[in-house]
């Protein structure tokens, strides 16, 4: 504001004249905003990828070729979540409906209970890291703000020394101060969106899949009741 | 967990796309903000000094040479009623005169033989000397004609100020009064208006009779003693007026102590039942 400021007075002279602990938040948040961006990309592309082979493995399986067929083809190239799901069950129940003594029913059973496992670890690779994000998107404007007020109070109380308070005393402070804020929004923001946009995307697979789930069981079932 | 995820690839991918995103905002924040850069005006002052000096330097040693010839006397004081520009001028010539000088020495040297043109500047030079002392004996005149001038001015309004003043007194007197009177008397409204709240009128009261009260207020306008007048011959009526002074303490004084002085310790207050602007109170 006053000429007598130095004119370069850029961001980088501020961070570096901050103080301890708001250089403490300042690099916490920007590991965490490093980390959350991390996972946001990796989520971006696995999501995609799974969405992708979803897509496709439906459109082949409802295709109307043969079980095991598609039983042979799965896992030549990298197997989407659907299909290893479907490899899962039907590998089983080929197993059981080998195994003599092995009624339908609990032949179908254990289908059913192979492809919930699968199900289970696929939603959980897809869900991994989510809570870091939803952590992330929550917390950092509060550690931001925790950096301001504490660079805030550091200028106040410069300020309470001289006999003479001016704006230009404080002014410095208090922007340096405010980088923790802009930083810590700077890290939540995207992360909060990312776990939004990502939760979604999970949640319409995973109805995806269970859909997929019953309607083979009874395929499933039709088949066993066909060979018996 | 992760063994059925190729992770492989897109975690480098993923990295260094973070690694982007955070140069991208660093980029922002360290180009994007220029905080505090402008602030360049003291500059513009060193421009202002360069500007006059550079245009009336290379105008004048052209002028002067013609009045070695005819030198004209007349023109010259009528230029004299500027003297803003006076002296500032002459003190920012002088060196640029001397290079100059020089500089047209070494051209005419070149150009032409160097005797005539020495020859012309020291008449350059005389002339330039009868001028300035000619410059020097009008403004010395100047000066003493203002000088007079302005004596013949001042005695002329110092008289008049005599006069003046006095006046000015008394008016300003005479509004101090009007306008302290008109503050007490807003300041009586006000209390009246005041007491007026708190008054019970008896039923049986005709007319509008006034009373009259002493009343002894404290600086802050807590009321410490109403004392009776002048009766207004009902009463109840005085009464309720004493029960209503006593209850609208304190009274609302105002705050300028000028003005607060005319209402203590003792203020006379009058009331009638109809307020004044209405209908006029009778003296009792």
């Amino acid at each position: 504001m006053t000429p007598s400021l130095t004119p370069d007075f850029s961001i980088l002279q501020l961070v570096l004249h901050a103080s301890l602990p708001v250089k403490f938040v300042l690099a916490l948040l920007l590991g965490a905003s490093f980390m959350s961006w991390w996972y946001i990309f990796l989520k971006m592309f696995a999501l995609k990828r799974a969405i992708k082979m979803t897509d496709q493995f439906e459109r082949d399986f409802w295709a109307g070729s043969d079980l095991h067929h598609l039983y042979q083809k799965v896992g030549k190239h990298g197997a989407g979540e659907m299909e290893r799901i479907f490899e899962a069950g039907f590998g089983e129940f080929l197993k059981l409906n080998r195994q003599p003594g092995v009624g339908n029913q609990a032949t179908l059973e254990g289908a059913q209970r192979a492809m919930r496992a699968a199900f289970q670890r696929e939603m959980d690779a897809l869900e991994a890291h989510l809570p870091f994000l939803a952590t992330v998107g929550s917390v950092s404007p509060y550690v931001g703000l925790f950096g301001t007020v504490w660079g805030i109070m550091l200028a106040f109380h410069g300020l309470s020394t001289v006999a003479q308070a001016t704006l230009a005393q404080v002014a410095p402070g208090i922007a340096e101060a405010l980088v923790a804020t802009a930083m810590g929004l700077f890290a939540a923001i995207p992360a909060v969106v990312a776990y939004n946009r990502y939760t979604h995307d999970i949640d319409r697979l995973t109805t995806r899949m269970e859909s997929f789930m019953e309607e083979f069981s009874n395929i499933l079932q039709r088949q066993a009741a066909r060979a018996a | 967990m992760n063994l059925a995820f190729d992770w492989h690839g897109p975690e480098w991918k993923s990295g260094l796309l973070a690694f982007a995103v955070h140069l991208l905002f660093f980029l922002l924040l360290v180009f994007g903000l220029s905080w505090r850069v402008e602030d360049s005006a003291p500059v513009e002052a060193q421009i202002w000094n360069s500007l006059p000096t550079a245009k009336p330097a290379p105008a004048l040693p052209r002028r002067q040479p013609r009045p070695v010839e005819a030198p004209q006397p007349p023109p010259v004081p009528r230029l004299k009623p500027v003297p803003e520009t006076r002296p500032a001028v002459p003190v920012l010539k002088q060196p640029d005169i001397g290079l100059q000088k020089k500089r047209q020495e070494e051209l005419r040297q070149q150009l032409l033989q160097a005797q005539q043109q020495q020859a012309r500047l020291m008449a350059q030079q005389a002339a330039q000397e009868k001028l300035a002392l000619q410059k020097q004996q009008r403004q010395r005149e100047l000066k003493e004609l203002q000088a007079l001038q302005n004596l013949q001015n001042n005695m002329v309004s110092s008289s008049l100020n005599r006069d003046l003043s006095a006046v000015r007194q008394q008016q300003a007197a005479a509004l101090a009064n009007s306008r302290l009177n008109s503050l007490v008397g807003k300041y009586k409204q006000i209390i009246a208006d005041k007491v007026r709240g708190f008054v019970r009128i008896p039923p049986d009261i005709r007319g509008n009779p006034q009373a009259i009260f002493q009343v002894s207020v404290l600086p802050t306008g807590d009321v410490t003693a109403v004392v009776l007048q002048h009766p207004s011959g009902n009463p109840a009526y005085d009464q309720a007026v004493r029960w209503a002074i006593q209850a609208a303490s304190p009274l609302p004084l105002p705050s300028d102590p000028h003005v607060a002085s005319q209402f203590q310790p003792t203020m006379e207050f009058s009331f009638c039942p109809i307020p004044q602007e209405k209908m006029a109170c009778p003296s009792p």
